[in-house]
């Protein structure tokens, strides 16, 4: 596993906003942009004594569909494995997890219009 | 910490007891079911979480497993709602664990949080008490069957904020006042008396006898002849049931969910009337989830198959065995289902198609083929169940504006309630109760008869061509009217009655 | 005879599902039963025969027929022609005699025979009428003839077989497809008591165009026609019709005027037929005293009670509910004695739960 700092940041502005967007609610970051075989884990962040997995998704518009929409069953997999793979490594596997969603939807010149937040949006098997 | 509810399986009408247990683990949340649930308790999921939300608690996010032991029965209804919600309460520690033992949990939950009533809350309540639970958390709505059963303890709530108050001890439920159910008694207000028929005089006397020894009987006759009529009268003059009995028929109705609330325990005879278009598990019961078919919700009871003829073959070959028996048996994959079905049969048909073959008034405009055709729609084996064949001509004009001068019901019932008990004393250690079971060994000796009685009965055979099936049915009703007499040997006037009950296959 | 004749002789009679009577006799005026087959052709020829019969003519199924010979063996059928020892003298009365018959049962084709017919719907009155009648025929030893039919034709059957009578039942088909097939069971009742009969051979079904050809033979045999019960259109009339031809007696027995099953009766009456209320009035008239009328088996002692109700239904036959609303007993008390008078063999069941006075 490795964090790679400057390479996520750009072109990210939705990290950025999600992750503020956490830190007023009280949330602390451990780690963002965990990578693993299974893809990339966008932030790791602690709430009380539950470690919090969250995925962000923006989108300027919605044309596209709504950022809620977004999480595919195939994504919703990847994501299943890449945290448990991150609990079995960590110091605390047994500790209860979650992970969440959460979207943004940015206006035509990159400003946030609205933050969406969906606790527990990808349950286990 | 896993938190265990002891809940019930229901199967047919036999319950099994059955465990509720859930364990929280750490893990990415999740909810699973397993102990072979059917669809309806998969479904338990979503309603249990949103129950729990509703009603103020947490929904714990971890990864929850509810066990429903034992595992090799196959799971089946939404009644492990309210459990399964109390466990996840215990095993998450919003409930102190060990405050529900010895106590049975049954009810489904609305996603708001009420409790539901399910089916069969009487047979359950009523095994779970004879293996020795004593005390039962039951949905108020359908609490009242199970205040039935002698020494149980009910427990009736309403939502789940009150089951949770009242094993936390928070909440005093007293338990529920068992009805007084003699007060709920035979409805004395007889809505179709025999009284009302006028004429028909066979006929009445035929179904006091029928009645009597809960003899089979079917009727031939016109259209309009009043064989409905005659029909719908006969549970008015059938003994009151004892308790047991009306228990019985009540258990069948819960499980159809017939009981209610006001109706909690069922008094008067059932009278069913299927459709001669009745399928095959309708009449004898069947479905996945067996539920019982006509043959049993007319336990104790009268079925009454109007238009003989045109149930379906396979319909009526399935009445042969149940009628024997006095139950049904359904047989599924994994076990067989036993509903009681001891019924009294009363079968109405036309003497031909069009219905007026033996009507003097009206012309027949069936060919003979026609009429062979119709009668051999009922097999042979069918015919021979009928203890009584009954002829019944047409009303006259006097007769349809009867002014209620015949012998009313309760005269009729009276005699024939002697008559019961009678039979149910004489055969108490023999395994019968009535004169229509009697065959083979125990015939030859409740009927045993003089020599001139003999005699009479051999030429009688002889003369009118009896085989042996109408031979033992003669003495059999012969013996119910001997009893409706109150004569302990049957004499040659009884022999005599009981042969004009014979069949005749008269369409030549 | 030898074996290719029986075998000729048996063949022969399928002929009677293709060919009339008459044309058979055509056939058999020019050729011996030994010569049909083998003179086939030429007879097809001279006679111009049908299609059907010329088929079977030349190419007989003889594997049928000697299956047919086989049955008839173990089954103990007999085929009587014309001409051997046996064949009844008044058959020859007929225009058309039947060349053969099959003969099944333990009975002979000798004595003095009245057929009774009647409709195949009668009613009450009819049904109780024939039986009365007949039981008392049948006692005189006369042989009582009729078609094997539902209705009046069976009752006929029936009541001879329960007075000890002897009776001949005349078939419109062979005995392996005895018509109607309600009546199979009396009919095997019948051999022991007398004879069927058939011009067919056992394997040929029954057909309408039988029914008329068998009609002459009820009447032929006889020495008249009893006709209980007619319609206005009643095949039995046709059997008069037959008689009449013949020389024989016709009689009618009259019914109510409101009746349509007495209509032919009345008619038959109107042209001259004998009115018969009791077996004297037909006695009478065939000057029969071969034998004395059989004196009455003691009639069994009846109580009281018995004796009334036999009073109501001396009149008419009455339905149960009937009974029950003219007498002074109670249904069950009513039922009683109607059984015992049923066992005594006083009164009969009918149809419908109607009584009436043997």
């Amino acid at each position: 596993m490795s964090s790679s700092p400057s390479s996520r940041l750009s072109g990210a502005p939705g990290e950025e906003a999600a992750l503020r967007f956490l830190l007023r609610k009280g949330y602390r970051l451990v780690e963002r942009n965990v990578r693993s075989r299974w893809g990339e884990i966008d932030l790791v962040c602690r709430k009380g004594s539950t470690l919090v997995f969250v995925e962000v998704k923006s989108r300027r518009s919605l044309s596209a569909g709504h950022p809620l929409e977004m999480l595919t069953p195939a994504k919703q997999a990847r994501l299943r494995r890449a945290t448990f793979l991150y609990m079995m490594r960590s110091e605390h596997p047994k500790a209860s997890y979650r992970i969440d969603l959460v979207a943004i939807i940015l206006d035509r010149e990159g400003r946030v219009q609205e933050i969406t937040h969906l606790e527990n949006a990808v349950e286990g098997e | 910490m896993p938190g265990k509810v002891i809940s019930y399986v229901l199967d047919g009408l036999s319950a099994i007891p059955a465990e509720v247990e859930v364990d929280a683990s750490s893990g990415l949340p999740s909810f699973t079911i397993v102990g072979l649930p059917d669809a309806a308790v998969q479904e338990s999921r979503q309603r249990v979480r949103a129950a729990i939300h509703n009603s103020g608690y947490d929904f714990p996010l971890c990864r929850i497993t509810v066990n429903l032991a034992p595992a090799d029965l196959r799971k089946e209804g939404p009644l492990f709602d309210l459990p399964i919600a109390l466990s996840l309460l215990i095993a998450t520690g919003q409930i102190r664990s060990s405050c529900q033992d010895g106590l049975v949990v049954l009810g489904e939950l609305s996603l708001s949080g009420e409790v539901k009533t399910v089916r069969g809350i009487l047979p359950i309540v009523r095994r779970a008490r004879g293996t020795g639970y004593q005390r039962f958390l039951l949905p108020a709505e359908g609490a009242m069957e199970a205040a039935l059963v002698q020494g149980a303890s009910i427990f009736p709530v309403s939502t789940l904020r009150q089951a949770v108050d009242f094993l936390r001890g928070d909440l005093i439920i007293p338990p529920l006042e068992a009805p007084d159910w003699t007060a709920y008694g035979q409805e004395p207000v007889q809505v179709s008396d025999f009284a009302e028929i006028r004429g028909q005089e066979t006929a009445k006397r035929a179904l006091e006898v029928a009645v009597a020894g809960n003899h089979h009987l079917i009727m031939v006759g016109s259209p309009g002849a009043g064989k409905t009529m005659l029909a719908r009268r006969v549970v008015t003059v059938m003994p009151p049931m004892t308790f047991e009995e009306a228990l019985e028929v009540s258990e069948v109705y819960s499980i159809c969910g017939l009981l209610s609330k006001e109706k909690a325990l069922l008094t008067s005879r059932p009278f069913r009337a299927p459709h001669h278009t009745s399928s095959y598990a309708g009449m004898v019961g069947g479905g996945s989830n067996p539920a019982p078919g006509e043959l049993s919700l007319a336990h104790h009871g009268v079925l009454f198959l109007d238009e003989f003829p045109e149930f379906r073959r396979d319909v009526l070959e399935a009445l042969r065995q149940p009628l024997e028996e006095g139950r049904v048996q359904i047989t599924r994959a994994h076990g067989t289902a036993v509903f009681p079905a001891q019924v009294m049969m009363i079968a109405a048909m036309n003497p031909c198609p069009c219905g007026f073959r033996l009507d003097p008034r009206r012309e027949c405009r069936c060919g003979p083929g026609e009429v062979r055709r119709y009668w051999n729609q009922v097999s042979g084996p069918i015919w021979d169940r009928f203890d009584i064949h009954l002829q019944v001509p047409p009303l006259s004009l006097e007769e349809l504006t009867g002014d209620g001068s015949g012998e009313p019901s309760v005269a009729i019932a009276g005699r024939v309630a002697r008559c019961r008990v009678l039979e149910a004393e004489r055969y108490a250690s023999f395994g019968i109760r009535t004169n229509a079971q009697l065959g083979g060994k125990l015939l030859r000796r409740f009927c045993a008869l003089d020599s001139s009685e003999q005699s009479f009965l051999r030429q009688a055979a002889d003369r009118l061509q009896l085989t042996a099936r109408s031979f033992d049915r003669t003495l059999k009703l012969a013996r119910t009217i001997a009893d409706l007499d109150s004569q302990e040997r049957i004499r040659l006037e009884h022999l005599a009655e009981a042969l004009q009950y014979r069949g005749a296959v008269d369409w030549i | 005879m030898d074996l290719s004749e029986e075998k000729n002789k048996f063949a022969i009679t399928f002929l009677a599902a293709t060919l009339s009577v008459k044309r058979i006799l055509e056939l058999l005026i020019r050729a011996d039963p030994v010569q049909v087959f083998s003179r086939a052709r030429q007879l097809i020829g001279e006679l111009a025969l049908p299609e059907a019969a010329a088929q079977w003519l030349q190419e007989p199924d003889w594997k049928k027929v000697e299956e047919t010979i086989a049955w008839c063996r173990t089954q103990g059928v007999r085929l009587l022609w014309r001409g051997e020892a046996g064949y009844p003298l008044c058959l020859e009365h007929l225009s058309d005699p039947p060349p053969w018959l099959y003969l099944w049962g333990e009975g002979t084709l000798e004595g003095a025979a009245l057929a009774v017919v009647g409709t195949r719907q009668p009613s009450l009155y009819g049904r109780q009428v024939a039986a009365r009648l007949v039981a008392e025929l049948a006692r005189t030893g006369l042989t009582i003839v009729s078609g094997l039919a539902r209705g009046l034709d069976a009752e006929a059957h029936r009541a001879t077989l329960e007075n000890g009578g002897r009776t001949w039942a005349i078939l419109g088909s062979g005995f392996q497809h005895i018509y109607p097939p309600e009546n199979v069971g009396l009919a095997h009742r019948l051999r022991s008591a007398g004879l069927l009969i058939s011009e067919y051979p056992p394997p040929i079904e029954p057909a309408p165009w039988h029914f008329p050809a068998r009609n002459r033979l009820i009447a032929a045999l006889s020495l008249g026609v009893l006709v209980v019960e007619a319609g206005e259109r009643s095949g039995t009339l046709l059997t008069a019709d037959f008689a009449l031809e013949l020389g024989r007696e016709v009689f009618a027995v009259p019914g109510p005027i409101t009746s349509p099953q007495s209509v032919g009766c009345h008619r038959l009456l109107k042209q001259g037929a004998k009115l018969v209320e009791k077996a004297e009035d037909v006695l009478e008239e065939l000057r029969l005293e071969l034998f004395p009328l059989a004196p009455q088996t003691a009639r069994p002692a009846l109580t009281a009670e018995e004796e009334e109700l036999q009073q109501l239904l001396a009149a008419a036959p009455l339905s149960l509910e009937e009974i029950v609303a003219r007498g002074p007993w109670p249904a069950s008390k009513t039922m009683a004695l109607l059984s015992m008078l049923e066992v005594k063999g006083i009164v009969q069941a009918l149809p419908g739960r109607n009584y009436a006075i043997l």
